[in-house]
């Protein structure tokens, strides 16, 4: 099995609770990231993208007052091409299909469900090191395609119709 | 929600990320997924007496938010944007890291009643002829505060069981409660 040294990656943890930032930053460090910044809310997590270009961006969704999704949509509006392709995985929740498809249409990369496993975060990690995804920009989106291949993969699909949505972006 | 389509995509521009993730990443050095699932286990480990600490006091902010919830019925707003909600979705969310799956299950089960008025408030579900029920949302709290004064663990094994099914009894029965009845 290859493995892979992220000691060098640069990840940006944004949740409002506490506890989870210090769970997924204990997964990251067991994973060998050194370069970790936790952030609480949206707003503070937005200047520390444009101050600190990290190469990855996780994000709760679920946040007060702005959520983790109008996070992303606002780091795919930056200028700045680096900030703007950030890959970005969501934690959440939510696993039902209206949701997963929500999340994907803001533009992230991957959902993870929680409990989130330190495995499936792993995974989808070495996934998007070893399948960068090129972008696309229609009228009325920017994020990466969402035809070319895994797009959103929840970790634990409450419902045999998100199964099945999940099967449906992975063949698109 | 759109549904993904190719032709969605038409006249669609394309672009490259300027920097990849890979050209971070040296392959073949690094520790393998065994030895990182080891590391986990032991921070897990580290963090989990923390963890119990952690549960007890949620649960009694889930008691307090439970209690403002039910009482102000007719007055709070959006369930899913209620104290109530948002600490029980955090808890659940945490808990089966710490292997309290019993208590992600309970959860996710007051969550998801909660979330049958995400869209109106109680007070409008109200009008309608039915509104979340206070016995109903007690007895999820009250099985969460079980949980955590016995230190259960894992599914709960028979309790876990019984304490499921008892609540989705309940539910079945008393799940609403009609604007008459207020």
């Amino acid at each position: 099995m290859i493995t892979y040294d992220l000691s060098n990656l640069r990840v940006l943890i944004v949740d409002d609770n506490d506890y989870m930032r210090r769970i997924i930053a204990m997964f990251l460090r067991s994973m060998g990231v050194r370069k970790i910044i936790e952030k609480e809310t949206a707003g503070q997590a937005l200047s520390e993208v444009r101050r600190f270009v990290p190469d990855l961006l996780i994000t709760d969704w679920m946040m007060r007052p702005v959520d983790g999704l109008d996070l992303v949509r606002q780091v795919r509006m930056d200028r700045d091409p680096s900030i703007s392709h950030l890959p970005i995985i969501v934690l959440t929740g939510f696993t039902d299909l209206p949701r997963v498809y929500q999340a994907r249409d803001a533009g992230v990369h991957e959902v993870l469900a929680k409990p989130i496993s330190a495995t499936i975060l792993y995974q989808r990690i070495i996934s998007l090191i070893e399948h960068p995804k090129p972008f696309l920009r229609t009228t009325d989106y920017f994020g990466p395609d969402r035809h070319g291949g895994q797009t959103i993969v929840a970790e634990k699909p409450t419902s045999p119709e998100v199964d099945e949505a999940v099967e449906d972006v992975i063949e698109i | 929600m759109t549904v993904p389509s190719k032709k969605a995509n038409q006249g669609a521009v394309r672009s490259h990320p300027p920097v990849r993730l890979g050209d971070r990443v040296k392959k073949g050095a690094g520790p393998d997924l065994r030895s990182i699932l080891a590391r986990v286990e032991r921070g897990i480990e580290a963090m989990r007496g923390e963890f119990d600490g952690e549960l007890k006091a949620s649960v009694v902010k889930i008691g307090k938010a439970g209690e403002a919830f039910t009482t102000q019925l007719g007055a709070v707003g959006n369930a899913t944007e209620s104290q109530l909600y948002l600490l029980v979705h955090d808890l659940r969310g945490q808990a089966g890291t710490f292997d309290y799956h019993l208590v992600s299950t309970i959860g996710s089960m007051l969550c998801s009643y909660l979330e049958q008025w995400g869209k109106d408030s109680p007070a409008s579900a109200a009008k309608k002829g039915a509104a979340p029920n206070p016995i109903v949302i007690q007895a999820h709290i009250d099985a969460l505060r079980a949980i955590s004064l016995g230190g259960i663990t894992g599914d709960g094994g028979d309790v876990g069981e019984d304490l499921v099914r008892s609540l989705e009894q309940l539910r079945a029965k008393k799940g609403k409660i009609s604007a008459s009845r207020d």
